[in-house]
């Protein structure tokens, strides 16, 4: 909300030297903690996961983590009777081995250790839609810190087209983007330079949906699905796994109050804030707050390649560049960088 | 050493009294050769030396027991039988008139009062009349006049009416800088703010930093907090009525001053002299520089501007008659960077007629018109938007007063607002995906008739018994959509609709609304009172944030929203010491409010054709306890008050709605526990004077994470604590404020004032709110943001050249 920078404004113009902006303590103290489900099941079986866990304490450690609730008794249902048990992969994750099919509705059904009983108001399958196109874009993504520099940098936009079915069940469509690029290690001398391939988390806290009712025709022209900042990542190659998912109209308000609260940025203008409801519920205690959702999703999935080669805007050196003296980690041993690995992915070019 | 200082005071006294310095003024009323029998009756007007009818003037005899007060055409009628008497005439910021009269029989006097002036020594400022608080009949009235006022802390070096009411007990803010004011833990919206009878919807200009009265026209403010006197109704927490100043009839005046961010410039004089008269004044503002001085290049695009015009004529028709008309216009212009710019205005024109008949019936009509509008841009992107509502209003009421006898007194009138309301629009700037969009208009017709007598029994017990009749008209042409009354209101839940014509009565509300208060005097210097005012209101504004905002959308009362109503119950206790000297007083209040709205989580008000599946209907209830100690005269004199006071919300789960918070009471937005006001005021020198105030308030309250979760992609989402469960930091400020002036020879007709002020002198970062912030991988952070943050000195020049 830009108004909301209204009242930053009002602050600076008043400024004087001193900062307006500081960080408080508080003093919140308590233990609320909830249970979190967070999961998903599709048409396909690529994507069938669910964890549960507990919430962070706020104030008391990092507040990311969450501690993982094993040993859940979980049963996903249908409208039929029909019920597919859930396998504990790791701690509180949890999979099964089944792909949702239309016209049938689906819950998800948890008992706890302690004998807790939680479930997922039902819900069916959205006619999916599917992605036509794929175009790129480089644009100008300089900007001004808050320090008052002005920092050059370059954005990779990925934007689709996609086709919506008419009538009155148009899908909500969330979009989630998993990268991979190749790393190649570079120093003087070196002879063999390795390939590495590094994941990279192109979507982290950035929620796209679209509520395609919204829109005037069948196509959903230029939905900008990634914005990245366009760099070293994209010398070799890019590999991005793009996933569309149709969803129900409750899913898209419950992630588009997601987006609203965790951009909240603190004017008196700003709506108070809520906390964001999902749909699974204690059975026995309907008053508990169960945060998460359990998604019930039609897939669409498609592989997109993109490097400094296929652009043609060239990226400035990374390793070995004067200015980045000494070279960046990695660039001596690529298998030292987070997560990545030798293997070569199967489907890469 | 106590039997010393008091000698000093003593001497000081001597000096400084003008009780004691004043000659008294010798009249006679009749012919002492045709003496008359029985009561008789003394009238007449009273004036300041510019010609101005004075209003509230008390007067009244060595033990009380003849008073009289000038009514709003400074007129006044006292009855007392044949004989001599000594009279002290008192008004705020006037210096007291002693009058030996000796009565013959009925008669006419008209008296001219002189203003106190701070700058001349021996004379006591005069805010207030000592014992106002003690004669008015009802609880929770506050009156400041324009040397109160001054004598206040001073932002930016300026004089500002709403500023100053923050510093009245009861009366308080959500932070520093907002829009709008809070009393006795009511929303902004429950305030009816009047200018001389205009309609005012958003007082601020600068966000709040400043309001739109102009300073030099404000003859004085009268503030409601509790019960209401029958001629005011449609607002449940309070009346602020703004009055200006009339044109001298006799001479001309020019008024100036020249601050850090802006400059005002105001000017009176006769058109016709004694007959007819004009008073205008405007104020511009230069902010600009400051953006310049940001090292920010985006703020250095900035840009803030505000201006008003206010202006009157006033005209007199023989000796019974006066008539007039007045304009307003404020209006502001923020912009920031090239992102997002706020434009509103405030336009109004009133006319009125005021007539006395006879001598003891007085009728005054008042018409008005105005409006409000505002709007917002979103300036980038490729959604370029401009989003406006506004407000329009026609008003007339009557108002007549009926002297019947010297312990009777009657009030009557009416008076109706048509009220027509643009919802929203929205429409593309240059090259946008924004679709335009218009909300159909609203409209609504307010009618409100009241009858109140005043009365006397056994020379100490005062009533006031009225009875105020509200009436109310949700009119079309309005698509009004039906929900099933068995779910949860949303869009999903409507099954009907119906359409209403033009001008077809959609639904009709109206309820009567008793307004009683009693005083009893239990000797001169102390008091009770008692009362009790029922309120309903038809028009609401729609604001789902901590402060009003420029562009929060007005809603008046239709099939869905129900007319708020409140019970104000109020008692007081008033006592003063010293000759008036000092003055003290508790008074409680407590009130209720049904319909009382809030909101749901994540609610999108803007724009939206279905607004009252956003809100959440619930119950109000508000109390507390005011205490109040003054030193009213003297070189030193000053004003602390203490408030405690909660206000809570309920909301129930019905079968149309969620509950908040389980459907437990709760705090509201405004409430403020703990509120404490210090105000001094310290003549120094022959021309010289400090003022040092000093406020606390508990901070309000707010909803804060106490835990978070994550998805595959999203970390740190925040789990909120019950709505309003937590408590931004507390607020304190001290400022001071040193005047001098006039320089130079008294005698001549320039005069100039150099005003120094320090605003927030220790620095306090109080938080103008608390938000807080979650990234990815770090923890969740409070952060607060300050509107001041430091100190800030200022300096103003003001003059008058008459």
């Amino acid at each position: 909300m830009r108004r909301d920078k209204y009242i930053f404004f009002i602050c600076c113009i008043i400024f004087i030297a001193s900062s307006c902006v500081d960080e408080i303590d508080l003093n919140i103290n308590t233990e609320q903690r909830s249970l979190v489900v967070d999961g998903i099941i599709t048409d396909s079986l690529n994507y069938n996961s669910l964890k549960i866990s507990l919430s962070s304490v706020i104030g008391i450690g990092n507040d990311n983590i969450l501690d993982p609730v094993s040993n859940a008794t979980v049963n996903l249902m249908n409208s039929n009777g029909d019920s597919y048990p859930y396998i504990e992969v790791s701690d509180g994750k949890y999979e099964v081995a089944h792909a949702a099919e239309r016209g049938i509705e689906y819950y998800i059904d948890i008992v706890l250790e302690n004998g807790k009983h939680y479930q997922s108001r039902p819900a069916s399958l959205r006619s999916s839609s599917t992605i036509d196109s794929l175009k790129w874009e480089v644009v100008d993504g300089s900007y001004v810190n808050t320090a008052g520099q002005f920092i050059e940098e370059s954005l990779l936009n990925i934007n689709g087209f996609i086709s919506v079915p008419s009538g009155a069940d148009r899908p909500y469509l969330r979009w989630r983007v998993e990268g991979m690029f190749e790393f190649v290690e570079s120093f003087p001398g070196l002879l063999n330079p390795k390939h590495c391939f590094i994941p990279d988390k192109l979507d982290i806290s950035n929620i796209k949906i679209f509520d395609t009712n919204e829109l005037n025709g069948n196509v959903l022209f230029d939905q900008q699905i990634v914005q990245t900042p366009y760099n070293y990542r994209f010398i070799a190659q890019y590999s991005m796994l793009i996933s569309q998912f149709a969803m129900t109209e409750e899913e898209y308000l419950f992630w588009e109050s997601i987006e609203e609260i965790t951009n909240i940025e603190g004017g008196l203008f700003d709506p108070p804030p809520g906390t964001v409801k999902g749909n699974v519920f204690n059975v026995d205690d309907p008053d508990e707050f169960v945060a998460g959702y359990f998604s019930i999703s039609s897939l669409a999935q498609t592989r997109y390649f993109i490097s400094q080669n296929s652009t043609g805007f060239s990226i400035p050196r990374y390793c070995w560049n004067f200015s980045w003296w000494p070279s960046p980690f990695g660039c001596d041993d690529c298998t030292k960088i987070l997560n990545s690995s030798l293997e070569k992915p199967d489907y890469w070019p | 050493m106590r039997k010393y200082t008091l000698i000093i005071l003593y001497f000081c006294g001597l000096l400084i009294c003008p009780e004691l310095v004043a000659q008294e003024e010798k009249y006679i009323l009749g012919n002492s050769s045709n003496q008359a029998e029985g009561v008789q009756t003394w009238n007449g007007s009273i004036y300041d030396a510019d010609n101005e009818a004075l209003i509230g003037v008390v007067i009244r005899n060595k033990d009380n027991s003849i008073t009289g007060y000038t009514d709003a055409f400074g007129s006044y009628e006292i009855k007392l039988p044949i004989g001599n008497y000594k009279f002290e005439i008192s008004a705020i910021g006037y210096a007291s008139k002693f009058i030996e009269l000796q009565v013959f029989s009925s008669g006419s006097l008209d008296l001219v009062m002189d203003k106190d002036n701070i700058v001349i020594e021996g004379v006591v400022v005069k805010s207030e009349a000592d014992d106002r608080g003690l004669k008015e009949i009802v609880p929770g009235v506050k009156r400041m006049d324009i040397q109160e006022l001054e004598s206040q802390s001073k932002f930016f070096g300026e004089v500002d009416v709403m500023r100053s009411l923050q510093s009245v007990s009861g009366v308080s803010s959500v932070g520093e800088g907002a829009s709008g004011f809070n009393v006795r833990g009511g929303n902004a919206d429950q305030n009816l703010i009047l200018q001389d009878g205009h309609l005012i919807f958003n007082p601020s200009h600068a966000l709040g930093f400043f309001s739109l009265f102009h300073p030099d026209l404000v003859n004085y403010i009268d503030l409601y907090k509790g019960a209401l006197p029958g001629k005011y109704g449609g607002r449940l927490s309070s009346v602020l009525a703004v009055d200006t100043k009339e044109g001298d009839a006799t001479k001309y005046r020019i008024k100036g001053g020249a601050g850090l961010v802006s400059s005002r410039l105001s000017a009176e004089g006769p058109i016709i002299k004694d007959r007819l008269s004009f008073i205008v004044g405007a104020r511009t503002s230069y902010a600009d520089w400051i953006f310049n001085l940001a090292k920010n290049p985006e703020l250095g695009k900035s840009s803030a501007y505000f201006g008003d015009i206010t202006a009157k004529l006033s005209g007199r028709i023989g000796e019974k008659a006066s008539i007039g008309a007045s304009y307003l216009l404020a209006k502001d212009d923020f912009q920031l960077g090239g992102e997002t710019r706020f434009k509103y205005q405030t336009q109004s024109f009133d006319f009125y007629y005021k007539q006395l008949i006879g001598d003891r019936f007085n009728i005054s009509l008042i018409a008005n018109s105005g409006e409000y509008e505002s709007s917002l841009f979103d300036l980038i992107g490729n959604d370029k938007s401009q989003f406006t509502n506004s407000i329009f209003y026609n008003r007339a009421s009557l108002n007549a007063l009926y002297q019947i006898s010297e312990n009777y007194k009657l009030n009557f009138g009416a008076e109706a607002t048509l009220y027509d309301i643009a919802p929203g629009s929205v429409i593309p700037i240059e090259v946008s995906t924004i679709i335009p969009q218009e909300l159909d208009p609203e409209k609504g017709i307010e009618y409100g008739y009241y009858v109140e007598n005043q009365f006397t029994l056994f020379g100490k017990l005062e009533f006031s018994a009225g009875l105020r009749f509200s009436n109310y008209d949700n009119l079309g042409p309005d698509l009004v959509y039906q929900y099933d009354e068995s779910q949860i209101k949303e869009i999903g839940s409507i099954v009907d609709s119906t359409f209403y014509g033009s001008s077809d009565k959609i639904v009709n509300y109206n309820g009567l609304e008793p307004r009683v208060s009693a005083r009893w005097e239990f000797n001169p210097k102390t008091s009770l009172k008692l009362a009790y005012s029922r309120t309903n209101q038809y028009i609401f504004q729609i604001s789902n944030t901590a402060s009003a905002t420029p562009i929060d959308l007005w809603q008046l009362a239709n099939p869905h929203f129900k007319p708020q109503q409140s019970d104000n119950y109020s008692i007081g206790l008033y006592k003063n010491f010293k000759e008036n000297t000092y003055t003290s007083s508790i008074e409680s209040f407590y009130r209720n409010i049904f319909n009382a709205v809030d909101y749901k989580d994540f609610a999108q008000i803007l724009l939206n054709r279905n607004l009252e599946t956003e809100i959440l209907s619930g119950d109000g209830l508000a109390y507390g306890l005011e205490l109040n100690f003054n030193k009213k005269k003297g070189r030193l004199t000053w004003d602390l008050n203490y408030t405690y006071s909660r206000s809570l919300r309920q909301v129930l789960a019905t079968e149309n709605q969620l509950a908040i918070n389980r459907g437990e009471w709760y705090a509201s937005n405004y409430d403020i526990p703990h509120v404490i006001n210090f105000n001094l005021v310290k003549k120094i020198k022959k021309r010289s004077s400090l003022a040092v105030n000093f406020t606390y308030r508990s901070g309000r309250p707010t909803t804060a994470p106490v835990s978070s979760f994550n998805t595959e992609n999203i970390f740190n989402i925040p789990i909120y604590s019950d709505r309003n469960q937590f408590r931004i930091p507390d607020f304190h400020r001290l400022d001071l404020s040193y005047t001098i002036g006039p320089f130079g020879d008294p005698n001549k007709s320039w005069k100039h004032f150099v005003s120094l002020s320090v605003y927030n002198v220790y620095g306090r970062k109080n938080p103008y709110s608390v938000f807080f912030k979650q990234s990815p991988f770090d923890n969740v952070k409070a952060i607060r943001v300050a509107t001041l943050g430091s100190v800030f000195p200022a300096i103003s020049y003001n003059f008058t050249i008459e």
